[in-house]
């Protein structure tokens, strides 16, 4: 296969992984992209194959599949040339360890991707690199820290020409979120429903679900329950269609508890009890649920 | 934490749950059979949680009325 042929078919397995991300199809992303991987690796061209392995690595994140996505990452941040190369796989290395609880080890990572970031002189990495490191401070419970973090990536992308509405929608629910948890409701929920419009506008059903089930949150927190539950119905909605399993646990625990604030003892019951399915060694669950409010100790983005 | 606003997920939230449960579960089992009959048991108690900060000692009293809620609703359960 000549160099340029392999090349055309690698760009066209990646347009196809990006197209099906678009759509949620985290599935296809995935096979896409081993597609586009296994096509760089017959070219012999290193730079595609790293990158092909980064993109691979990034959908097993994000079907999570953490532990699976480190493969190969430290050897491209050891060994490669490519500076490019280097930050994404020290920021998906970052994130995989992160959703595995290990957060020193996440935290030495995402340091290093915005040093790598701000050597790269590129807006968009180091606006992601930020939110990375926002979203450390934020299961940290270091609200102020991550707030500063979100509002620097905003500003790095109002300043990028291109159309960013995917990261920049990402970025401003975790900033309205962030403000829920700083107990500014008002101005929490302006930032997720433009969010929420981002996300719409260009269809993508996580960062979607994503906003509503903050929105649910907040609206909740307001006691504005009947707003509060259609979103909450509508994030379920998706989760349960697309398989996001956290998203599934957060959106029981959020319906239940509305109910619960409305003195719906059957509606609750119907979720908290799906909830405790979920977690057949927790038998109490429900009744825990029913004695306490825990409403304000949790963070719906704390994985 | 040091802040006072430190936020868990519900997994983490569930998790404590479960060593917690399992831990007094345990607790409890053991000195029902070993020292039931003991009169002081109560002093013994007494006098641990006592030596428990304030907030540690709210969680105690938390967590044993969570206990008899439980206790209660599956008794009212039982009589249905």
């Amino acid at each position: 296969m000549k160099g340029s042929e392999a090349r055309a078919r690698y760009s066209a397995w990646a347009e196809k992984a990006r197209e099906s991300h678009r759509k949620g199809n985290l599935a296809r992303v995935l096979a896409c992209y081993r597609s586009a991987l296994r096509v760089a690796q017959k070219t012999g061209e290193e730079s595609l194959r790293l990158r092909a392995t980064c993109d691979v690595s990034g959908a097993l994140i994000e079907l999570g599949r953490y532990r699976e996505a480190e493969a190969g990452l430290r050897e491209i941040i050891l060994h490669a040339g490519d500076a490019r190369a280097a930050w994404q796989a020290t920021f998906n290395l970052a994130i995989a360890l992160r959703r595995q609880g290990l957060i020193d080890r996440a935290w030495q990572f995402a340091k290093r991707a915005v040093d790598t970031a701000r050597r790269l002189r590129s807006k968009n990495t180091l606006a992601r690199s930020l939110n990375l490191v926002g979203n450390l401070h934020l299961i940290q419970s270091r609200f102020a820290e991550a707030l500063d973090c979100y509002r620097q990536a905003l500003k790095l992308y109002a300043a990028c020409p291109g159309d960013f509405r995917l990261p920049v929608s990402v970025i401003r629910d975790n900033l309205g979120y962030c403000l829920l948890l700083k107990e500014r409701f008002e101005e929490g929920l302006e930032q997720i429903d433009a969010a929420l419009q981002m996300a719409q506008e260009i269809g993508q059903p996580r960062a979607t679900a994503e906003c509503l089930q903050d929105r649910c949150y907040g609206l909740m927190r307001l006691k504005r329950f009947e707003e509060a539950e259609a979103s909450g119905r509508r994030a379920l909605e998706l989760a349960e269609r697309h398989g996001y399993r956290e998203m599934i646990v957060n959106c029981y625990y959020l319906l239940g508890e509305i109910r619960h604030l409305r003195n719906d003892d059957a509606g609750r019951d119907e979720f908290f009890l799906k909830l405790q399915a979920l977690y057949p060694h927790l038998p109490f669950l429900r009744d825990f649920l029913c004695a306490f409010d825990v409403s304000g100790i949790i963070n719906l983005k704390s994985l | 934490m040091e802040t006072g606003e430190y936020k868990v997920s519900l997994e983490t939230l569930f998790k404590i749950l479960r060593i917690f449960d399992m831990n007094i579960g345990e607790f409890f089992h053991e000195e029902t059979q070993v020292l039931a009959s003991e009169p002081d048991r109560d002093a013994e108690l007494l006098n641990q949680f006592h030596r428990l900060s304030p907030p540690r000692q709210g969680e105690v009293l938390d967590f044993v009325r969570f206990k008899a809620f439980q206790e209660s609703s599956e008794a009212a359960k039982g009589d249905a």
